[in-house]
């Protein structure tokens, strides 16, 4: 078993405080500010256990909500929310290959299992509809809100290509996934990725992340997974109109919109100029109407 | 309307971990009728300050809404 040399550092039982740069012997990298931080799911190797789900929950306080079966499979969060920043899609597939067919496909059979989760992304549209500058891009080019400066005026809910943001029926505040941001400036490693099993959800520089994510495609293409691509990194689908990239970014098995996410997400900022243009058209077509029925009339 | 007395363990944004007199967590969410700020609350977490919540329940969710927060003691008390 590969251990960091680090590790020997630590060998007492009981530790004074909490342990420097942690994530180094987590996620085998150094959170430092003026660095591109992300998340790489690998949808092909998550179980749908949920720990993510649970150690968001833990660590950010999170009240869980619509308590009840949803009757959607193994699902019981429903959506992301205000209360729920980690999401495990469970997708049952019908017919050949589907859930009661006896032969399964390796990586991902059947069931399709994801790990939602906030983009962070490179260009975000709630950041640029945000009036009150409460979201904000971090030192990690990660995008949080600032409760004490949101107002709830919800304008990032529907800018949100992919329906992440949410407001708060109690609070009236915007609220979703930080990134851990206090995690990140403790220099730990975000708790879903840190809790994740199978390390289906990877933490680290987005660079290194991106690396990591091609080569697992080569692979996956190389063992007969054709149908495996990448969701969010540049030049592919999810990083488009204007998005950039992500800075969470997926390797999917099926369509995007098999998992909920759009194929073509857009920034709403992009549609600004050409809905002015045609309110302006519009207004004009109906002065000048207007003005060939007063002239007429007065003939 | 209920009141949790005891002292605040997490603060995380609007949401607030009190531990109880009567031993139990009991997590609650920053009303915005309060007449507190959650920038205020990161320095009731850093104290352990021992407060006495009044609270109110909200339709399907497992927290409480904080409507009223009052600090017992100005000093630390851990």
């Amino acid at each position: 078993m590969n251990m960091h040399p680090r590790t020997q550092e630590f060998t007492a039982s009981v530790l004074d405080g909490p342990m420097r740069d942690e994530s180094e012997l987590t996620a085998h990298v150094l959170v430092r500010p003026g660095k591109s931080y992300g998340f790489f799911t690998d949808t092909t190797v998550c179980i749908g256990c949920k720990a993510c789900e649970v150690a968001c929950k833990e660590w950010n306080n999170l009240p869980a909500d619509d308590i009840g079966l949803t009757g959607d499979s193994y699902d019981n969060t429903g959506a992301l929310s205000a209360n729920t920043w980690r999401h495990v899609n469970f997708i049952e597939r019908s017919g050949d290959g589907g859930v009661r067919d006896n032969d399964q496909t390796p990586f991902q059979s059947g069931w399709l299992m994801m790990s939602d989760v906030c983009k962070h992304c490179h260009n975000p549209p709630c950041l640029e509809a945000c009036p009150t500058g409460a979201l904000f891009k971090t030192e990690f080019d990660t995008v949080v809100v600032q409760q004490d400066v949101c107002n709830g005026c919800g304008y990032c809910v529907p800018a949100c290509p992919f329906g992440v943001v949410d407001i708060s029926k109690i609070d009236g505040k915007a609220h979703k996934c930080t990134l851990c941001y206090d995690r990140l400036k403790g220099g730990l490693e975000p708790a879903c990725a840190k809790s994740c099993p199978t390390d289906s959800i990877q933490f680290g520089e987005l660079e290194v992340l991106q690396e990591k994510a091609s080569k697992r495609l080569d692979e996956l293409h190389a063992r007969g997974v054709e149908t495996a691509y990448l969701y969010g990194v540049p030049g592919s689908p999810g990083a488009t109109g204007d998005l950039g990239h992500l800075n969470a970014f997926f390797l999917l098995t099926d369509r995007p919109e098999v998992y909920n996410l759009p194929a073509a997400p857009t920034r709403a900022s992009n549609r600004v100029a050409p809905a002015l243009k045609a309110g302006l058209a519009t207004m004009l077509g109906f002065a000048l109407a207007a003005a060939v029925l007063l002239v007429s009339g007065r003939e | 309307m209920t009141e949790i007395t005891g002292v605040v363990v997490i603060v995380q944004e609007g949401r607030i971990e009190v531990m109880g007199d009567d031993g139990d967590g009991h997590l609650l969410i920053l009303s915005p009728s309060a007449a507190a700020e959650t920038a205020q609350l990161r320095d009731l977490e850093k104290r352990q300050a021992r407060v006495r919540v009044t609270c109110s329940e909200v339709p399907n969710l497992v927290a409480l809404k904080a409507d009223r927060i009052e600090v017992l003691d100005e000093e630390a008390t851990s």
